[in-house]
C-alpha cells in the first residue's frame, strides 16, 4: 500500500540481459533497455513518461498525479524489456514478453485527511467538541464510534466514516450551505472540493489509517 | 554427389537472418532474460 500523496519508488532486477541507454547497444545481442508503464496507457499516453534512459539504473519514481486514473485507489505498474530501438518487446523462449507487473493501492491516511478536516471543520470539530469529537485535531476521535445522536446513515460507523457520509450528503460542514456535490458547491469555499472528498473517501475506505 | 542449388542458399540465408534479427532490425534476444519488480515503496 502506498500511503498519502507521495511519489513511489520502484526498483527491479534484470538477469540474462544487458541494459544500456536506448540506441547504444551497437548490435550487441541480448542488449536493450526497459520501459515502465502505469495503468497501461492511462498514465503515460506517449509511453515515455516513465521510461528511463536505460543503463544500469533499475529504478524509477512514479507520480500518480500524472495519471488519468484516480490518484487514490489501485494502480498497475508494469516494466518490460525492449530492444535497442525500443520498437520491439523482448520475449522469452516461450515468446512471452520479458516483463513484470505489480498492483499497488494509493491510500490516504489521517496525515492527509487532517489537513482537510482541520481547515473545513473548524472550530466545531477542532476545539469545539461538537458531537463529542474533534476529528480535525485528534486522531483518536476519528476512530471512535459515533455518538448515539448521530444520523441513521452513520449507525455503527466510526466518526471518520460518518464524516465522509455527512460531507457527501451536504449536512456537513453544518450551516455552510453545501449540497455535497463539489460541482454545485464550487463557489462556496467552506464546502469540500472533489479532490478533498476523494482523500476522505480513500481514508475511510482503507480503515482510517493514522499514518 | 548432390550439388547446392541457388534456391538452397537463399533459403538458408533467409532462415539465418530470421533467427538473427526481428522485424525492427534489432538483434533477437536469447532466451533466459528475466525481469522482477521489487515491492514499490513510498519515497523517503
Amino acid at each position: 500500500m502506498i500511503k498519502d500523496r507521495q511519489d513511489v519508488q520502484v526498483a527491479f532486477d534484470v538477469s540474462g540481459f544487458m541494459l544500456a541507454a536506448p540506441g547504444t547497444c551497437s548490435g550487441t545481442v541480448g542488449c536493450g533497455h526497459w520501459i515502465a508503464t502505469v495503468d497501461g496507457p492511462k498514465c503515460n499516453p506517449d509511453k515515455a513518461t516513465y521510461a528511463a534512459s536505460g543503463g544500469v539504473d533499475k529504478s524509477f519514481a512514479i507520480n500518480f498525479d500524472k495519471c488519468m486514473t484516480p490518484f487514490w485507489g489501485p494502480h498497475q505498474i508494469n516494466v518490460e524489456l525492449v530492444t535497442d530501438t525500443g520498437m520491439a518487446t523482448v520475449v522469452d523462449s516461450r515468446q512471452y514478453p520479458v516483463s513484470d507487473s505489480v498492483m499497488v493501492t494509493a491510500a490516504a491516511t489521517y496525515v492527509s485527511a487532517q489537513k482537510i478536516l482541520s481547515a473545513k471543520c473548524t472550530p466545531c470539530h477542532t476545539v469545539g467538541s461538537s458531537g463529542g469529537q474533534n476529528i480535525g485535531s485528534v486522531y483518536a476521535d476519528a476512530i471512535k464510534a459515533v455518538s448515539a445522536s448521530a444520523p441513521a446513515a452513520c449507525k455503527d460507523k466510526k466518526v471518520g466514516e460518518c464524516a465522509t457520509i455527512r460531507i457527501k450528503d451536504g449536512s456537513m460542514p453544518q450551516g455552510a450551505g453545501c449540497t455535497g456535490d463539489p460541482t454545485k458547491d464550487a463557489t462556496t469555499p467552506a464546502c469540500l472540493t472533489a479532490d478533498e472528498q476523494a482523500v476522505l473517501d480513500s481514508w475511510a475506505s482503507n480503515g482510517l489509517l493514522q499514518n | 554427389m548432390k550439388s547446392i542449388r541457388p534456391i538452397h542458399l537463399v533459403l538458408a540465408l533467409s532462415v539465418s537472418l530470421t533467427l538473427a534479427c526481428d522485424v525492427t532490425g534489432d538483434p533477437v534476444v536469447p532466451s533466459g532474460a528475466k525481469l522482477t519488480i521489487k515491492t514499490p515503496t513510498n519515497q523517503p
